[in-house]
């Protein structure tokens, strides 16, 4: 009898402590939302810049400032990157040792992928970003790696993003815990104070996004991943977004990441997934 | 004549005592010690994720002020490079819950 009513005890102390977890206000693990997040996203912005409508963001601070906005249009009149949009196709269509292409990887000849990359790899459980799909594209075809900021890397995905145009970014995140725990990272990573300066990427891009700094307005955060590779202006030469990353973070006195680490290629995941809807644009000139 | 040659030369050597146990110094286990706990500290940083810019080159700089004998400019800039990882753990350690208030929404 005793046994069987602590046998009994022990379930009406498991039923009790279920229901204490349940219902009486212990939180439950809080589990990523990818689409609620960018709903509050772009819903700041909004409010932020009423009159400034969502798509205009993909142009970065020439969405809010007009007469930057008037040169930069002068500019992509003769567009500095347009050499090297030739230079990728060619290369996106040159034959491979073995014959083969880029083609063999890539459906369409690179026409109209820009958009759904970065994407979640089930297989590896990581994140792969489209320089890394290039990289493995060739090491299937046994050419060697490209360096992430060699002249031939800038050019194919410059190509493939001016063959993308148009179409809406559509990263995808699915259900699998390893994609949503890469999400979250890369999340966590934008709203994280770093460094000397102790700023975090939404600090400049979120919060005092449109405030000068020097010179120049600073651009939203909403609109950034649809446009790289850009060519920039100050450096004469065709910039990676992780390139850009690289350079805001050691601004902020942090000892940057690498150009697709693991951290600024999950970094990549959260904030595509935050432009998901808006036009890819790439490439683009900026200051 | 001779006399005055081995005075001089005892002279000498008693001016380049300091110099070459300063040099010594910098290579006891005392400043080693010290060189590796703030590497150490470092380490715990870059695994945070935290890692300030110049901390490395504050260290290296301590590390080639020991090597040339000069102690006390090696501990100076290890203490500067153990300041700057400690305040680096310490923003990783306060990053843990803080960035959330920071969502956008």
């Amino acid at each position: 009898m005793i046994r069987r009513g602590g046998r009994r005890g022990g379930v009406v102390a498991a039923g009790l402590l279920t229901g204490a977890l349940l219902g009486l206000g212990f939180p439950a693990p809080a589990r990523a939302d990818p689409e609620a997040d960018r709903i509050g996203f772009r819903s700041y912005f909004q409010q932020r810049f009423p009159d400034v409508p969502a798509e205009a963001w993909i142009d970065g601070m020439y969405a809010i400032d007009e007469g930057a906005r008037q040169q930069w249009q002068e500019i992509e009149d003769f567009p500095p990157y347009e050499f090297t949009v030739e230079e990728g196709q060619a290369l996106f269509q040159d034959p491979f040792g073995d014959g083969r292409s880029y083609g063999d990887c890539f459906p369409d000849a690179g026409r109209g992928i820009r958009q759904r990359y970065p994407r979640f790899d089930s297989e590896t459980g990581e994140v792969e970003t489209l320089e890394v799909a290039i990289n493995g594209c060739r090491a299937r075809h046994g050419e060697p790696a490209l360096s992430y900021d060699s002249k031939e890397m800038l050019a194919l995905t410059a190509w493939i993003a001016y063959a993308s145009r148009g179409r809406p970014m559509a990263v995808e995140v699915p259900d699998d815990a390893r994609a949503l725990a890469a999400y979250e990272e890369g999340k966590r990573f934008y709203y994280t104070k770093r460094g000397r300066l102790d700023m975090a990427c939404v600090d400049c891009h979120g919060r005092y996004a449109g405030a000068f700094i020097r010179g120049d307005h600073l651009s939203a955060s909403l609109g950034h991943p649809t446009h790289f590779p850009v060519y920039r202006l100050k450096l004469g030469g065709m910039v990676s977004l992780h390139k850009r990353f690289h350079g805001c973070i050691r601004d902020v006195g942090a000892e940057p990441f690498d150009e697709q680490s693991r951290e600024f290629r999950r970094l990549e995941y959260f904030l595509t997934y935050m432009s998901n809807g808006l036009e890819a644009n790439g490439p683009a000139v900026r200051k | 004549m001779r006399d005055v040659v081995t005075s001089a030369l005892v002279l000498a050597a008693c001016l380049a005592l300091p110099v070459a146990r300063a040099a010594d110094d910098s290579r006891t286990p005392a400043v080693e010690g010290v060189l590796a706990a703030v590497e150490s500290l470092r380490a715990q940083a870059v695994t945070a994720g935290h890692e300030w810019l110049g901390t490395r080159s504050l260290l290296d700089e301590a590390r080639a002020a020991a090597a040339s004998g000069d102690a006390a400019r090696a501990l100076e800039l290890a203490e500067q490079a153990r300041r700057d990882c400690e305040l680096a753990l310490e923003q990783a350690r306060r990053e843990e819950e803080a960035w959330q208030g920071r969502v956008l929404r």
